[in-house]
C-alpha cells in the first residue's frame, strides 16, 4: 500500500509541472502583449523607447528560459507574481475568488451526484420500461443543453413573466449566508443538471452489471427484500465505478463555472479570467489562475485514486 | 422437410432459420431498432443540408438590416423577429448553421486522426515513448479544456479552421486514451501474433491488423464527440472566442448585444438556443444509439 501511496503521490509532480510549463508557454506566444496594450490605455507617447522600458519593468524583456526559470522558482515559493494592471500580487487576486468559485463547483458536483446517482438506481429496476426510458431522455437531454443558454433563460423567462430578475450584487458566504446561496444556485443547478447526466448513464450500467451476478440471486434466496438487496448489495458495489467520474466532472465543471460566472456576473476565478486576465493579456494573472484549476484538478484525481483503494477492499496496492 | 428447395440457402444448416449476417437493408433495420437514434440522424442531415443550401433557404441575407423592424418579435415577414440591427433572426439561423456544423464536422476529423496518432502509436510501441507521451496527456488533462481552447484559439486566430484544429486538439488529447486502451486490448489477440510471426511488418500489423478491429470503437467515440463538440464551438462563440461576428454563429448570437436586449426582446435568445440545443440533442441521440449497435460495452459510458 505505502509503495503505491509514494508512487501515486509522486505521479502528481510531472503532472503538474508539464501543466505549469504548457500554460507559461501558451501565454508567452500568444499574440499581443501587455506593454503594447498598456501603453495604449495610458495614452502614453508611444515609441519604441517606452515600450522597451515598460517590458523591462514588467518582466517581459528577459530571455524566455530565464523568464522559465524566474517563473517556477517564484510559483515554487507559492508566489504567483505580481498582475501586471493592478499590481496586486495574483495570490491575493486568486485568493478573494477561490472560495466563491470552490463553493459553486461543490455545489454543482454534490448536486448533480444527487440525482444522477437517484435516477440511476430507478432506472436499473426495471430495464427497458418507463421510467427508464424517461430516465435516459432526460440525461441525455441534460448533456445536450447548452448551460449558457440554460443560464440565459433562468433570467430571462422569470423577468419576462415574473418581473423578477436576479440579485446582482454578491456577498461572501461568511458575510450574509442566504444572498450568497440565492445567487450561487442558479450557476450550482443548472451546471448540475449537465454534471450528473453521465453519473445517472453509468450508474445505471454498473447497477445492470451488479444485478447479474450470483451474490444478488443468494441474497434474494435468502428472502431479503427488494429494499435491503438493492441498497446494501448492489447500490455500493455499483457506485464504485462511477466514482471514476469525479476527475473529468470536476474538469468540466470548472469549464462550465467559467461561462456561468461570466454570464451571472459572479465574482470568481473563471469571471477573473475571462473578463480581465485573457482581454489584458495579464499573463501572471492567467497562469495563475490557470495553474490553481489545474492543482484542483490533480488533487481530485489524486483523491480518488486514494479513496478508491480505501473503499474497496479487493484493491490491494 | 419434404419440399425442401433444391438450392438451399447457406444459411441455412437445417436447424431452422439460422441468420450468420442480419438481413435487409442497414438502414432501414437502424431506424427499426433505434427510432430516437434515426431521428437524430434526420436532423442532422437536415441542419447538413439547410448549411449547404443557406442562401437559398434564407428569406434575407444574413446581414441584411431593416431599420423600419428592429427587435421585433416574431411577425409575418419575419418568422422568428429581429435583432438590434433589423436583421432577421431566422435567416441569421439558417447561415449560422454553415459555422456550426464545418467546425464540429471537421473537428470530429481532428480528433479522430490525433487519437489515432497519439493513442495508436502508445498503446502499439509501449515502454518509456508510452510512459512520456502519457505525462504530457495527464497534464493536458488537468487543466479545463474551455480554458485550454480560449488561450489556443487567441494564439492562432478566430477563423473557421483554426476553431476547428483547437477544438479537435482538445477533444482528440481525451480520445487519445480510450483508443490506446482499445490497441493495449487488441495487440496481443492471437491473429495479431499469428500475423507477426509470419513476417508482417509493423506498418502492416497497424494498419491491416488491429487499425479495422478498433474501427467500431473510432466510430462510436467520434459520434458522441459530435454534439460535445458543437456545443464547444458556441461557448467559445458565447465568450467571444468564437469566428468573430459580422459572420452568423448559434454561440455568437446569445452573446454580447443579446445579453443586453433579451428581457425586452426574448425570441433574439430563445430560437438561436432552441435550435442549438436540438442540434446537439441529435447528435447525441443519433451518437447513443450507433454505439448501443457498435460496441454494447460502452454503453452509459461517456
Amino acid at each position: 500500500m505505502s509503495k503505491y501511496l509514494i508512487q501515486r503521490l509522486l505521479l502528481v509532480i510531472p503532472t503538474l509541472f508539464l501543466a505549469g510549463t504548457l500554460i507559461f508557454s501558451a501565454t508567452r506566444i500568444l499574440p499581443g502583449d501587455a506593454a503594447a496594450l498598456m501603453l495604449g490605455a495610458n495614452q502614453e507617447p508611444f515609441s519604441e523607447e517606452n515600450l522597451q522600458k515598460l517590458r523591462e519593468r514588467l518582466g517581459l524583456a528577459d530571455p524566455l528560459p530565464v523568464q522559465f526559470v524566474k517563473f517556477w522558482g517564484a510559483t515554487l515559493q507559492g508566489d504567483l507574481g505580481t498582475s501586471i494592471w493592478t499590481k496586486k500580487p495574483v495570490t491575493d487576486e486568486i485568493q478573494r475568488r477561490l472560495p466563491t468559485t470552490l463553493e459553486t463547483l461543490v455545489l454543482s458536483v454534490a448536486l448533480g451526484w444527487a440525482w444522477g446517482v437517484l435516477v440511476g438506481v430507478i432506472a436499473a429496476r426495471k430495464p427497458e420500461g418507463w421510467m427508464d426510458q424517461v430516465a435516459r431522455s432526460i440525461a441525455i437531454l441534460g448533456l445536450s443543453l447548452p448551460v449558457f443558454w440554460v443560464g440565459m433563460m433562468a433570467i430571462v423567462l422569470p423577468a419576462k413573466f415574473f418581473g423578477w430578475t436576479p440579485l446582482r450584487d454578491y456577498k461572501y458566504i461568511w458575510d450574509d449566508p442566504v444572498q450568497n446561496l440565492q445567487l450561487l444556485i442558479f450557476p450550482s443547478v443548472i451546471l448540475a443538471m449537465f454534471l450528473g447526466a453521465p453519473v445517472m448513464r453509468l450508474m445505471r450500467t454498473t447497477m445492470l452489471e451488479v444485478l447479474r451476478q450470483d451474490y444478488i440471486r443468494t441474497a434474494y434466496s435468502k428472502g431479503l427484500t427488494e429494499r435491503v438487496v438493492l441498497w446494501r448489495h448492489v447500490f455500493k458495489n455499483a457506485l464504485m465505478p462511477v466514482i471514476t467520474l469525479m476527475g473529468l466532472q470536476v474538469v468540466a465543471g470548472i469549464g462550465g463555472i467559467v461561462v456561468l460566472e461570466t454570464l451571472f456576473a459572479i465574482p470568481g476565478m473563471g469571471q477573473l479570467l475571462v473578463a480581465q486576465a485573457l482581454p489584458k493579456r495579464d499573463y501572471p494573472l492567467i497562469q495563475g489562475i490557470v495553474l490553481v484549476m489545474a492543482v484542483i484538478t490533480a488533487t481530485v484525481n489524486l483523491g480518488v485514486d486514494l479513496m478508491y483503494g480505501f473503499l474497496d477492499p479487493r484493491v490491494r496496492f | 422437410m419434404t419440399n425442401a428447395p433444391a438450392t438451399a440457402l447457406p444459411t441455412d444448416d437445417g436447424f431452422g432459420e439460422v441468420k450468420l449476417r442480419p438481413q435487409g437493408n442497414p438502414i432501414l433495420r437502424f431506424m427499426r431498432r433505434k427510432p430516437l437514434g434515426a431521428f437524430g440522424a434526420t436532423i442532422l442531415i437536415i441542419a447538413s443540408l439547410t448549411a449547404i443550401f443557406a442562401p437559398i433557404v434564407a428569406p434575407y441575407g444574413f446581414n441584411i438590416t431593416s431599420l423600419g423592424a428592429r427587435l421585433v418579435g416574431p411577425q409575418a415577414d419575419h418568422l422568428l423577429g429581429t435583432d438590434e440591427l433589423g436583421r432577421d433572426l431566422l435567416s441569421r439561423i439558417i447561415y449560422g448553421a454553415q459555422v456550426s456544423i464545418t467546425i464540429s464536422f471537421g473537428a470530429v476529423v481532428m480528433a479522430t486522426i490525433l487519437s489515432l496518432l497519439i493513442g495508436g502509436t502508445t498503446g502499439y510501441f509501449g515502454g518509456t515513448y508510452d510512459t512520456f507521451f502519457q505525462r504530457f496527456v495527464d497534464a493536458w488533462l488537468a487543466l479545463p479544456g474551455l480554458v485550454t481552447a480560449i488561450i489556443l484559439v487567441g494564439l492562432f486566430g478566430q477563423s473557421v479552421f483554426w476553431l476547428m484544429v483547437v477544438i479537435g486538439l482538445t477533444g482528440g488529447v481525451q480520445q487519445s486514451r480510450v483508443v490506446r486502451s482499445a490497441v493495449l486490448d487488441v495487440k496481443h489477440r492471437p491473429y495479431v501474433e499469428a500475423a507477426r510471426s509470419l513476417g508482417a511488418t509493423e506498418a502492416r500489423l497497424m494498419l491491416r491488423h488491429i487499425l479495422p478491429n478498433i474501427m467500431p470503437i473510432l466510430i462510436v467515440l467520434a459520434s458522441t464527440a459530435l454534439g460535445g463538440y458543437i456545443l464547444a464551438e458556441a461557448g467559445l462563440s458565447f465568450l467571444g472566442y468564437g469566428v468573430p461576428p459580422p459572420t452568423p454563429t448559434w454561440g455568437g448570437m446569445l452573446a454580447g448585444s443579446a445579453t443586453q436586449y433579451m428581457v425586452s426582446n426574448p425570441s433574439m435568445v430563445i430560437f438561436p438556443g432552441l435550435v442549438l440545443a436540438l442540434t446537439v440533442y441529435s447528435a447525441n441521440m443519433f451518437g447513443d444509439a450507433l454505439r448501443d449497435i457498435l460496441d454494447p460495452r460502452l454503453r452509459g459510458t461517456r
